[in-house]
């Protein structure tokens, strides 16, 4: 399934420009998806960070994996008859761990942000993510958030 | 199979390893003491990792919360879950 940024900003309270990430593709709701995000030279950040460099803060790719992961784990009440109380309405992003980083995502590039979720208990999950430019990995860490 | 003693000392060094505490050893882990609040002083994002923990090791999946809210009161009853449930 695809969904488009009139529904990412239906599901996670992010705005432009702080809301990194233009669609959802592949989703399986609580389980996996993708996002993407398309880095262009409107970009806020390009021409602001390392200007010469053109480059998305590489701060920013870990943000738009919890960004990913939040609509993954929130994004199921979109669906015909979905019950709203069973997804959460809010994230909090509580840890990150075990980052790295491996590359940079530049102007014209496209990236694609691939979160699994690891496990959850209660009101916690774990995301495993992984960032992509083309096939080239850029990023990858874990990432933990309580929801409400 | 391991008895419960060697098991509890496992799942101590476990916690300490996974969670990495830094200031705790295992064997300031008494089998009694509460893992959570006052006790170990775990949190609810150590208890997820506790569940990522336990499958990697033993093949356990804990998913229910109140399930989780049962075993990890102290390294006896994790202990006494992990002896019945394990599956490798």
């Amino acid at each position: 399934m695809r969904f488009s940024k009139n529904d990412i900003i239906a599901v996670i309270p992010h705005r432009p420009p702080v809301l990194l990430i233009d669609e959802i593709q592949d989703v399986q709701f609580r389980k996996r998806g993708v996002g993407v995000r398309r880095i262009t030279a409107d970009d806020d950040f390009i021409g602001t960070y390392l200007p010469p460099e053109g480059i998305m803060p590489r701060t920013l790719l870990i943000e738009a994996l919890a960004q990913t992961a939040a609509f993954v784990a929130a994004g199921g009440k979109l669906m015909p008859g979905a019950e709203q109380g069973d997804y959460p309405t809010i994230g909090y992003l509580v840890r990150i761990a075990d980052v790295f980083f491996s590359g940079d995502a530049r102007q014209g590039d496209t990236i694609r942000l691939f979160v699994d979720l690891v496990s959850s208990l209660g009101a916690v999950y774990k995301f495993a993510g992984v960032v992509r430019v083309g096939d080239i990995e850029i990023c990858r860490g874990n990432l933990t958030f309580s929801v409400a | 199979m391991e008895d419960k003693k060697a098991l509890a000392e496992r799942l101590k060094k476990l916690i300490v390893e996974s969670l990495g505490i830094e200031d705790v050893t295992p064997d300031d882990i008494k089998d009694d003491d509460p893992l959570f609040g006052d006790g170990l002083g775990l949190d609810s994002i150590d208890a997820l990792e506790l569940v990522v923990a336990l499958e990697k090791e033993f093949g356990i999946v804990i998913a229910d919360e109140e399930v989780g809210k049962k075993i990890f009161v102290s390294i006896n009853t994790l202990a006494d879950f992990v002896a019945k449930e394990r599956k490798m």
